[in-house]
């Protein structure tokens, strides 16, 4: 721990001489010193590990960061664990970042007593954004959004319907669509999206909220009924309408972003090299070529993007979360 | 058949190479405490960008393969096993090395492992559209149920009474419900900062086993001048071979125990050898040689748990749905070069589909080789180390490992708190496979209950949800059987002992002042917590403990005797100074780097535990240390890329 701190303040010396100097040039000579570490809250082989993977995997490169990034996963009670650990303990010397997950780290920072916060956090680049979509059985007697909540409306809280945890995406948009389409759904928790898509694949919930891409490489196992976004994914399910163009108001707070950010206290000249170089990989052929061919859809977003996003999503989940 | 098809692809030389290499690499890092399966495929994704997509799935195959196979060797030769699937292994394998056996224990591991393997495989080939269809009955209620059958088996698992046995998988079960609940979202039992994120079953895994083994290495090292772990051996593969193929029963249970737990989604297949060692042991005349080096013990470990890889993958390649962690993982490998599970895998990519397949079956030939013709080398060697040399190894490859599982100082630090506690309960009869399963059960039992709760409540209630449906009703059978059966035995074993026996010693009385002492401290625990549905769970754990408790408490009673208490257990005046230096270690690696600390710790011990050191010793000591600790640093920093805190 100590040499810990002395290390921490040797590089914060470091990069506070180099303010004298002109920097960027010379801050890259400095850092990164050692490969790069990026947490990710979930565990190996879901969607966040898997994206995570792809989209840094470019790092090493010269054009980029020149050193590899290395992930590794902290996974445990919907992400809650691993981000715990990162705002607590991680170290502010830019070589440990991590994955984060829109809506779900903010939601459960104003739900449960977390260690983190946006204020605490530090947005770095945004790589993807997955949409929640309704989905149910493929032998289901709901053909639209429509049908569901007019089922819903003759059975009061009779309504099944799964999503990968408490406070994630899935269960934003679960309680988006009560409040918008006035029902009341039982949300049921699985341990993970697979759990969860598992559960309406089985028929063991009558429906459920699912990610885009997930539902996407199902097929015709299941019926897509409507995507949870301001618009349709056109790339992928161009077919598939949104819940607002079947009349329910539901927009993007639910849409999964995914992205990488540091620590606060990590130095400003890092974070604005790591703000630039890692907004660049992204947009790296290479790792476009692979989301794609993974089913993942990509939205690349700047720093200053992310930050205003973060700011927005807690607004809007401060209101839809205040009633519960 | 399809598979023929494309035989031609799987022989390719550059699938051949990069078969074997993976498989010989596998099985080393199997037998490494920490690395369990799933880490070693998650670690080997980003090597295969650069491969093309048949030639990258072979490779995660056949690590998936070997891995399983290779956490046998250091269950077999250390008592240590390399992942959770191969605990039951270790209960008659670990007996049959100190017998001398060694040798013959892991031909045993690697033929079964080959015939379970194979199997798997080819129900995988063959029976893959119906079995998708079976995987997806399994909702809450039936994993519920599951995972209850898993409960049922605890209590006849390597302990020394069936009371004390599920006992010890209670005190599992509520160690799982330690931290965040995933369900509820609410903070249960976390008392240190530590225990924030739980207890992490490979964490608990490296910790119950290894930790009670560094002691025990210790306690020989000063006991014992020669020092090493087991007997000198002969035995000819001629001889494994015709003998472990007459054992047809033994074989045939743990295969179809395997296959059924494999293609059951979320079961985790970490299981299936230990429901086919419980089976075994069931159908057996003679129960009572398990646990003391029954060869048909690792015999049907070992072919459940490879015959389960095949069928772990049929919900994996027709529904994208893993039905195991290790598959989970195999998923993103899949993803990543676009082949998406579902038909189009045996049509549209049919060649890398049918390849990834067939090599499967191909790695089960080299693990077979490989695995036979390191046998005899790797246990020779592991005898020949003096123990205090094993120990101290041992000591550090538990901290790295752990570490390295999710880069975590408090895992490290509850290994080695979780594991001491773990020698005294070996002392007094508690084994540590009952809660290492209690562990992997209890979220398992906990979530599927409290999911499947909730679906009732909103449609035909809690009763007609858990107890009617095929599959319940059959899963509801077995326990029943299951728990008759253990019942049956426990009654027949006490009236067969002998009154002089059953007098109570010391060690009883103490262990059964004990048990009620732990339950009645998660009792308080659980009541002083505001109630909440969140402590529902361990509310029924508790009331269980004290329960099983109760049980002992009142067998020491019936056969209460004068005896004056004996010489204690636990054998503090060898350990106290491995106590020491262990926790010196834990100091050590907060605030000097993890190369240097390890160091230091390896050298401490390994001096402090040597009798009689010459001046030549004492420098053969430091070589060993410091090639040992290069070894390390190649393995975990320069492979592996774990990034350890601190400088060096």
């Amino acid at each position: 721990m100590i040499l810990k701190k002395i290390k921490s303040s040797i590089v914060t010396a470091a990069v506070t001489t180099m303010l004298l100097a002109p920097s960027a040039t010379a801050l890259a000579a400095e850092y990164p010193t050692a490969p790069i570490q990026v947490a990710v809250a979930y565990g190996p082989g879901g969607a966040t590990d898997f994206q995570a993977r792809i989209a840094t995997m470019m790092a090493g490169n010269e054009k980029y960061l020149n050193m590899p990034i290395v992930i590794f996963n902290k996974p445990g009670a919907g992400g809650q664990k691993g981000w715990n650990w990162y705002a607590s303990s991680a170290s502010t010397d830019g070589h440990q970042l991590a994955a984060y997950n829109v809506p779900h780290f903010i939601a459960q920072s104003l739900k449960f007593d977390t260690s983190y916060n946006i204020d605490n956090l530090e947005p770095i680049a945004n790589w993807g954004a997955d949409p929640a979509v309704l989905i149910v059985p493929a032998d289901s007697p709901f053909n639209s959004a429509g049908d569901l909540v007019a089922w819903s409306k003759a059975n009061p809280g009779k309504l099944t319907v799964s999503g990968a945890g408490l406070y994630v995406g899935h269960h934003i948009a679960s309680l988006q669509l009560d409040k918008a389409a006035d029902i009341s759904t039982k949300y049921i928790p699985a341990g993970g999206g697979v759990a969860a898509m598992k559960m309406v694949l089985g028929s063991q919930v009558m429906a459920g909220f699912n990610n885009l891409s997930d539902a996407y490489r199902q097929g015709d196992r299941i019926k897509i009924l409507a995507v949870a976004d301001n618009q349709r994914e056109e790339s992928f399910l161009p077919d598939v309408p949104t819940l607002k163009e079947q009349g329910i108001d539901v927009d993007d707070s639910s849409v999964n972003f995914r992205g990488i950010m540091a620590r606060k206290g990590t130095p400003p000249e890092v974070i604005e090299f790591l703000a630039e170089r890692v907004h660049l990989m992204f947009q790296d052929g290479k790792v476009a070529k692979k989301m794609k061919a993974g089913g993942s859809p990509m939205r690349i977003m700047s720093r200053a993007e992310v930050k205003q996003m973060w700011v927005e999503r807690q607004a809007y989940l401060d209101d839809l979360l205040a009633g519960l | 058949m399809e598979i023929f098809d494309y035989i031609g692809a799987i022989f390719s030389i550059s699938n051949l190479t990069v078969l074997i290499l993976a498989t010989a690499g596998g099985l080393i890092l199997g037998a490494l405490p920490g690395l369990s399966p799933t880490m070693a495929v998650a670690l080997l994704i980003p090597f295969t960008f650069q491969m093309d997509a048949a030639t990258g799935l072979v490779l995660l195959g056949a690590v998936y393969t070997a891995t399983v196979a290779g956490g046998a060797i250091s269950g077999i030769l250390v008592n240590i096993p390399g992942a959770p699937a191969n605990i039951a292994t270790v209960l008659d394998g670990h007996p049959m090395a100190k017998k001398g056996k060694a040798t013959q224990a892991l031909h045993f591991c690697f033929i079964s492992s080959f015939v379970g393997g194979i199997t798997g495989v080819v129900v995988l080939i063959f029976f893959t559209p119906p079995l998708a269809k079976l995987a997806l009955k399994f909702g809450p209620s039936e994993m519920f149920w599951m995972a209850i059958v898993g409960v049922t088996v605890i209590g006849t698992l390597g302990s020394k009474s069936v009371v004390k046995g599920l006992f010890s998988g209670v005190l599992g079960l509520w160690i799982s419900t330690i931290g965040i609940s995933p369900i509820f979202g609410e903070s249960r039992f976390v008392f240190t900062d530590h225990l924030t994120g739980g207890v992490h079953i490979v964490v608990a895994l490296i910790g119950l086993f290894a930790v009670p083994q560094i002691y025990q290495l210790l306690v020989t090292s000063r006991q014992t001048l020669s020092g090493g772990l087991f007997a000198t051996e002969n035995t000819s593969l001629w001889s494994s071979i015709t003998y472990n193929l007459s054992r047809v029963k033994a074989l045939t249970i743990g295969t179809l125990s395997g296959v059924i737990v494999g293609i059951i989604p979320g079961a985790g297949g970490q299981i299936a050898g230990l429901v086919a060692y419980d089976q075994v042991r069931k159908f057996s005349p003679d129960a009572s040689k398990f646990g003391h080096g029954e060869p048909d013990g690792v015999i049907a470990a070992e072919s459940a748990n490879n015959a389960m890889v095949g069928p772990s993958l049929v919900p994996l390649l027709t529904l994208g749905i893993p039905g195991s962690p290790t598959a989970a993982v195999l998923l993103g490998g899949l993803l990543i070069n676009g082949l998406f599970p579902g038909p189009d895998l045996f049509t549209v990519h049919a060649e890398v589909t049918w390849t990834f397949i067939g090599s499967l079956l191909l790695a089960q030939v080299f693990m077979l080789i490989i695995g036979l013709a390191l046998s005899r080398t790797s246990s020779n060697w592991v005898m020949r180390v003096p123990s205090q040399y094993m120990a101290a190894a041992v000591t550090v490859l538990a901290v790295f490992g752990t570490y390295s599982i999710q880069n975590s100082y408090s895992d490290v630090v509850l290994m080695l708190v979780l594991g001491s506690l773990m020698y005294v309960l070996n002392k007094y009869g508690f084994s540590a496979a009952p809660i290492v399963l209690g562990i992997i059960l209890g979220p398992i039992a906990e979530d599927n209950f409290s999911m499947g709760k909730m679906i009732a409540d909103v449609g035909e209630g809690a009763l007609p949800y858990f107890m009617t449906g095929s599959v319940n009703l059959v899963l509801i059978f077995v326990c029943l059987v299951s728990i008759g059966y253990s019942v049956w035995v426990e009654v027949k074993q006490r009236r067969a002992v002998t009154s002089e026996l059953k007098r109570s010693t010391p060690g009883t009385r103490v262990a059964a002042v004990g048990a009620v002492a732990a339950s009645l401290v998660v009792l308080t625990m659980v009541m002083l917590a505001d109630g909440t549905q969140a402590y529902d769970f361990p509310f029924l754990l508790a009331i269980l403990m004290m329960l099983f408790a109760a049980l002992l408490l009142i067998d020491v009673l019936r056969t209460w005797s004068r005896q004056k208490s004996g010489p204690g257990l636990v054998e503090w005046s060898d350990l106290g100074v491995g106590i020491v230096v262990i926790v010196g270690y834990l100091i050590l690696l907060q605030t000097a780097g993890f190369y240097s600390a390890s160091w230091i710790a390896f050298t401490a011990i390994v001096m402090l535990y040597t009798v009689n050191k010459n001046r030549q010793q004492v420098i053969r000591i430091l070589w060993v240390s410091v090639g040992f600790m290069a070894a390390i640093y190649g393995l975990f920093n320069v492979s592996l890329r774990v990034i350890t805190p601190g400088l060096f």
